[in-house]
């Protein structure tokens, strides 16, 4: 049966009416995806030779830590290289299908599909280079502990999915795998358990904040990703129909585009993919400060973070600009028939600059406790983010209307927080927008004038933002009937 | 065959359903009625285990279906179109459902291939995906994959809205001809086909039941006092 609903997945996949935009979107995932696990691999190369050299850490410890952030890494990749699109399970559920085998059907086709098999290889490809060509006892703990680690992994989400009949017997029986694993490891003396233990404790509290934060983001992706699974298999869920009617009015007496804001957070709020996308803006935020650990020289570290920092502010902003029209899927004819098309566009702008205010919120707290010189590189980011970034978010989203449904969850769905083809583009297109006057100004006279560089060019386009907004309207007045369409079409 | 035991179920503290006791017998085919927002839609995802009671049990043959995966052997269910598979065709979905009730394929296409007066040559052999059907085909689909494989259980919401007058009068004998060796529960607002096929009629209101009755002559007449 499970080869059955894997083959059901890929029919769903084949078959959907978006299959060659996805095709489409798959490549470019897969060139990106190639880029960033080439890039992990090696920064986490340098951060191991950094731990020894400035923190004095020995090959062990230094090798220990190395192997913590390896699973928040590969979760991180497999939590934004989902494969899509998964099956919906609701037709499943009342057959004659034990539930452990739709969500093990699932949980492959997300996170265990070819795709991750790939990665899984390049983990195994490395073990080998380091067996043949440089046998090392680190390499090997950590490779094996990753391993067993993804078994328990598995095993976990099996316990933890409680939907139906638990085989307890057979997760169980998991455990006792990963168990003969650890032994055979330590006979055949690939992990020497103990003293990697004590090092691991030594070196925890060496080296505090490089090990704090990678366990702590693991710990939090892990639950994250575990919390959503049930939910997104059991779409008859208790929250299906929300009752939370917030009152929100903070901005309402703005007039009309205040009201629109509100009405913009009330969606966010109560729309399980918006929250979703906004919460892992943080995460993206965070993201560069773990790369950026790896660094030595001061001034790269600033270039490297600052220039990062503006891309990945933008990154929430970007992922609400998909958003901002995808609810127009189920709401678009309501929308178009009672609201000033006008005002709902700057309402999403000055909701998505609120974003992106919060977004840069995060980075400053976080980020000034390093070095307060990030902090012109943020806010300079963020005021070229509501200068820019913005309106070309509005401008894809309707001149590439895609449907979407924003009441599934993130995690498992099919389109949702997943890197899709606008949001690599856009984040391209504004990286390399921002780093054009950063780097005239930086090359002729330093990064201080690189970044002012950026300062004016996002102020001329700032004092062009009523311009831009009308032209924006007049596409959207323009493309309406196409987004009507799209949106009419749309079954998923 | 279906035991239901001081069920309710509440959505952010207000109940939307509460049944104390209530006993389905085997071969009894029950008509559920109720306004909207009664409750019948809960119920029916109560009774095939997709949300879980706040308190209470639903038992089919003395199992809890929240406990075991048994009652899945019984039951067929069609609610709404999310019960089609959208990306395959009718025959495609009809021979996976067929293969998750141990049915041969053959034996499948053949109790298919009964029902194309039903499907009035808009369904079998067309070459679309099931969600390119228009909502009325996609119900016949839905209805007639609940009953390959003679399950003992079957579970139908609102069956004849969206149909044409001759498949809802089509649909109506094949609840007659079907219904002998099994227990039926049908969800409907249409108390007359309601009274037309069902043995016993139970009407929810506000969650709970309000009337629990066999069919008689008159039924019809109380039905529609009560709703009056």
């Amino acid at each position: 049966m499970l080869k059955q609903l894997l083959k059901h997945s890929r029919l769903a996949y084949r078959r959907s009416p978006y299959f060659k935009e996805r095709l489409v979107e798959d490549v470019l995932k897969g060139i990106l995806l190639f880029w960033i696990v080439a890039s992990l691999w090696s920064y986490l190369g340098v951060s191991v030779v950094l731990l020894q050299e400035q923190y004095g850490a020995t090959t062990k410890q230094a090798g220990l830590l190395f192997l913590l952030a390896l699973p928040f890494i590969d979760l991180l990749i497999r939590f934004f290289f989902q494969r899509v699109p998964n099956l919906s399970v609701i037709p499943y559920l009342a057959l004659q299908i034990p539930r452990k085998i739709i969500v093990r059907s699932v949980f492959f086709r997300s996170f265990a599909s070819p795709w991750f098999l790939i990665i899984l290889l390049g983990y195994l490809g490395l073990f080998a280079a380091f067996l043949f060509f440089g046998y090392s006892m680190i390499q090997n703990i950590s490779i094996v502990l990753y391993l067993l680690g993804s078994l328990l992994l598995v095993q976990v989400t099996n316990f933890w999915i409680k939907l139906g009949d638990n085989n307890r017997q057979q997760g169980f029986f998991g455990v006792y795998v990963i168990i003969a694993l650890f032994v055979l490891a330590h006979r055949f003396k690939l992990i020497d358990f103990i003293p990697a233990l004590l090092s691991f404790s030594t070196s925890f509290f060496n080296v505090f904040l490089p090990s704090v934060l990678p366990l702590l983001l693991f710990g939090v992706v892990t639950v994250l990703i575990f919390k959503q699974i049930p939910a997104q298999l059991t779409e008859f869920k208790d929250d299906t129909v929300t009752t939370k009617s917030l009152p929100i009015q903070l901005f309402s007496r703005f007039g009309d585009v205040g009201r629109q804001v509100d009405y913009e957070i009330m969606m966010a709020v109560r729309l399980k993919a918006v929250r979703s996308v906004l919460l892992f803006t943080v995460f993206w935020v965070l993201y560069p400060l773990i790369i950026g650990m790896a660094m030595t020289d001061e001034d790269g570290i600033r270039n490297f973070l600052g220039l990062l920092m503006g891309m990945f502010t933008s990154y929430g902003i970007v992922q609400y600009g998909n958003y901002a029209f995808s609810w127009h899927t189920f709401h678009f004819d309501a929308i178009q028939a009672n609201s000033s098309i006008k005002t709902v566009l700057w309402g999403k702008y000055y909701f998505m600059m609120l974003i992106g205010f919060i977004a840069a919120i995060i980075a400053t707290i976080v980020y000034a406790i390093l070095s307060p010189w990030f902090l012109p590189y943020i806010w300079i980011g963020f005021y070229f983010n509501i200068s820019l970034s913005l309106f070309l978010a509005l401008y894809y989203s309707i001149r590439f209307t895609k449907p979407k449904n924003p009441y599934k969850s993130s995690v498992l769905s099919t389109s949702n927080t997943e890197f899709n083809m606008e949001t690599i583009i856009l984040s391209l297109l504004y990286f390399g927008l921002l780093i054009l006057p950063y780097a005239v100004g930086s090359i002729i006279w330093g990064p201080e004038i690189g970044m002012l560089f950026v300062l004016g060019f996002s102020l001329i386009l700032f004092l062009l933002r009523a311009r831009m907004m009308s032209y924006i309207v007049t596409l959207y007045r323009k493309n309406r009937y196409t987004m009507h369409q799209k949106f009419h079409n749309y079954s998923e | 065959m279906i035991q239901v035991d001081r069920l309710t179920k509440e959505y952010n503290g207000k109940e939307v359903l509460h049944i104390d006791d209530l006993h389905i017998g085997e071969g009894e085919v029950i008509g559920l009625v109720g306004n909207n927002g009664a409750g019948k839609t809960t119920f029916f995802q109560l009774l095939l285990d997709f949300i879980p009671p706040t308190t209470g049990s639903v038992q089919l043959n003395g199992q809890p279906v929240q406990h075991s995966e048994h009652w899945k052997e019984l039951v067929a269910a069609y609610l709404d179109e999310s019960f089609l598979i959208e990306y395959l065709t009718a025959e495609e979905f009809f021979s996976f459902i067929a293969n998750t009730r141990g049915v041969p394929k053959v034996d499948a296409e053949q109790f298919v291939d009964g029902f194309e007066s039903v499907f009035h040559g808009e369904v079998l052999g067309k070459k679309k995906y099931l969600r390119a059907f228009s909502k009325g085909n996609q119900k016949k689909v839905g209805l007639v994959s609940t009953l390959i494989g003679q399950p003992p259980i079957v579970y139908w919401d609102e069956p004849f809205a969206n149909l044409d007058p001759r498949t809802q009068l089509k649909m109506k004998e094949v609840v007659r001809d079907f219904s002998a060796d099994r227990t039926w529960i049908i969800s409907s607002h249409d108390l007359g086909h309601i009274v037309d096929v069902c043995t016993r009629i139970i009407i929810l209101n506000e969650g709970r039941i309000i009337k629990d009755v066999l069919r008689e002559n008159t039924t019809l007449e109380e039905l529609i006092e009560v709703f009056r």
